[in-house]
């Protein structure tokens, strides 16, 4: 003996009754999930691109060219010692002024009147796996630069910062939509229960009068609301991707990120967002019954 | 001897409380109390005892507290004070999530039908049974069966607002019996009928006490009293008068 096999019907049943307040329902969580989802693909390929610069980092320190060779010898030495620190790469005046000769071919004006040695010594430095938070990164640079011999520490920290900040400030945008979502589907959902509730309070107060059980009161409520948060979520995936793929074909990205693709959300991450909606708008439907739900 | 003794003994205890449960009163009201606000009472110091298989009319004007004692037995309204015992089972001490369970015994017949405008006559009276989960062939049979013996086979995939206010009080009594119920109890179920249609409605109340089901009639309806010898309560602001 079991109730299931009669809740499913009613579930559909009552929707077919309350057709239209279910489609403006959904489409409404449908929008909201849209913008939810449009903002974490943002903050997702913003946070990917601020990654994939962080890989890219190399630190260069600028060593004194007065240093003699051998305490070059055990600078270098020190600095593989360092957490963090990968591979490093010694790079003499001399070589590194003809990097500058090969860079500047077409314009060799550029170098005229400089000499050989114009530019110190340098150590490129590769930093380990681990190292490419630049969280993690800060105390290397400042040992490097407290270690006497090296004159400067540079690397791409103001690009990168400011990629990490914009991603930050888009994940908090993606929490106040989020929150934004929470609210809006509470309020929708509860309401349109709440209509149908309404509408069939003589239908379920029958129930009650024959022994129905809470359960078989509220189950196609809480399908119902099932049924809502995935077809709006579902809708709002579907146009989210229609919308990136539009985009990626029609939106020229600046110079310094030109090569960087941005990628749709991930299979989890969609998966997430439409359980997410389902588990809320059943929740919302569940609570919106109990004040019915009297003995 | 030892074991025969054992058995002796179980066997006494189980016919003791087999006549216990014989003598003692299917529904049974102690000093039941009910008010909504503290100066409205609608029932003061109740107390009544009705026996299984009994038929019972509820009189009174209206406004006397008849749907109340209705709704208290049905656990549909809890008693302010006293004790409400149907079956066996004392309601002041049933938890709310096992009240279904006990309204399944009960049929309940109302004066304005309570049927469900867009089912059928049909799935008026399956629902009765669904909800106790009832397996589909089962309740086919069993709808089939009670809706002809009540004469509506005819309309069983008609919807309520198409058939007349006899028939649709007698798809209500299908619903309120489709259970087999220990007690049908009826809350004016003849109030919106002319008194030819009362008439068959109370002819069909005196088949289904006949079939051993205990029945409370709640009526202002001096003429359908007078008419049958059956015991009477008579209520008065909230008062058992006889």
């Amino acid at each position: 003996m079991s109730i299931i096999p009669y809740i499913i019907p009613r579930t559909f049943s009552n929707m077919r009754g309350n057709r239209l307040s279910h489609l403006m329902t959904a489409l409404t969580i449908a929008f909201v999930v849209l913008i939810f989802g449009l903002s974490t693909l943002i903050y997702f390929n913003l946070h990917r691109l601020a990654e994939n610069y962080s890989r890219e980092i190399r630190i260069v320190t600028y060593i004194d060219p007065a240093l003699p060779p051998e305490d070059i010898e055990n600078l270098k030495a020190k600095v593989l010692k360092l957490r963090g620190v990968a591979k490093i790469r010694y790079i003499t005046s001399q070589e590194g002024y003809q990097r500058l000769v090969q860079q500047f071919q077409d314009e060799k004006d550029i170098l005229a009147g400089l000499g050989e040695d114009f530019l110190p010594p340098t150590l490129e430095i590769e930093v380990t796996g681990t190292m490419h938070n630049l969280e993690r990164i800060r105390p290397l640079v400042s040992e490097l630069t407290s270690l006497p011999g090296i004159t400067d520490v540079y690397y791409g920290k103001e690009w990168v910062e400011r990629l990490r900040r914009a991603a930050d400030f888009t994940r908090l945008i993606t929490l106040a939509i989020g929150g934004l979502l929470l609210l809006t589907t509470i309020f929708v959902v509860s309401n349109t229960i709440k209509l149908t509730i309404y509408l069939r309070r003589n239908e379920l107060e029958t129930m009650r009068l024959v022994g129905a059980t809470n359960f078989f009161i509220r189950g196609p409520f809480v399908l119902e609301g099932m049924l809502q948060g995935l077809v709006g979520s579902g809708l709002a995936m579907l146009a989210l991707f229609a919308l990136f793929e539009f985009l990626k074909t029609q939106v020229n990205f600046p110079g310094f990120i030109r090569f960087f693709s941005p990628i749709f959300l991930p299979v989890p991450v969609v998966t997430g967002i439409i359980a997410g909606s389902i588990i809320l708008c059943a929740t919302v439907s569940a609570f919106s019954m109990r004040q019915f739900l009297r003995v | 001897m030892h074991n025969n003794a054992v058995i002796i003994i179980i066997r006494t205890t189980f016919a003791d409380k087999l006549k216990n449960k014989m003598d003692s009163p299917l529904i049974e009201l102690k000093h039941v109390y009910k008010s909504y606000e503290q100066d409205f009472t609608v029932l003061e110091d109740i107390n009544l005892r009705i026996g299984k298989g009994e038929f019972v009319f509820v009189n009174g004007p209206s406004g006397a507290g008849k749907t109340t004692l209705l709704k208290v037995i049905l656990c549909l309204e809890r008693s302010t004070k006293g004790e409400v015992w149907v079956d066996g089972i004392n309601l002041k001490r049933l938890s709310n999530y096992k009240i279904p369970y006990l309204r399944r015994r009960m049929g309940m017949v109302f004066q304005d039908f309570k049927l469900i405008e867009n089912l059928t006559v049909f799935e008026n009276v399956a629902l009765a049974m669904e909800v106790c989960g009832v397996k589909k062939s089962v309740i086919e049979q069993k709808v089939d069966q009670v809706l002809k013996s009540l004469g509506l086979e005819i309309k069983k995939r008609i919807y309520p607002r198409r058939l007349s206010g006899g028939e649709q009080q007698r798809v209500a009594i299908a619903r309120a019996v489709v259970n087999d119920p220990l007690v049908l109890l009826a809350d004016e179920p003849t109030g919106n009928l002319d008194a030819g249609r009362a008439a068959d409605i109370m002819s069909l109340f005196n088949e289904i006490s006949a079939r051993g089901a205990t029945v409370i009639f709640a009526t202002h309806n001096q003429e359908l009293i007078r008419s049958t010898a059956k015991r009477v309560i008579i209520l008065n602001q909230g008062r058992i008068v006889t």
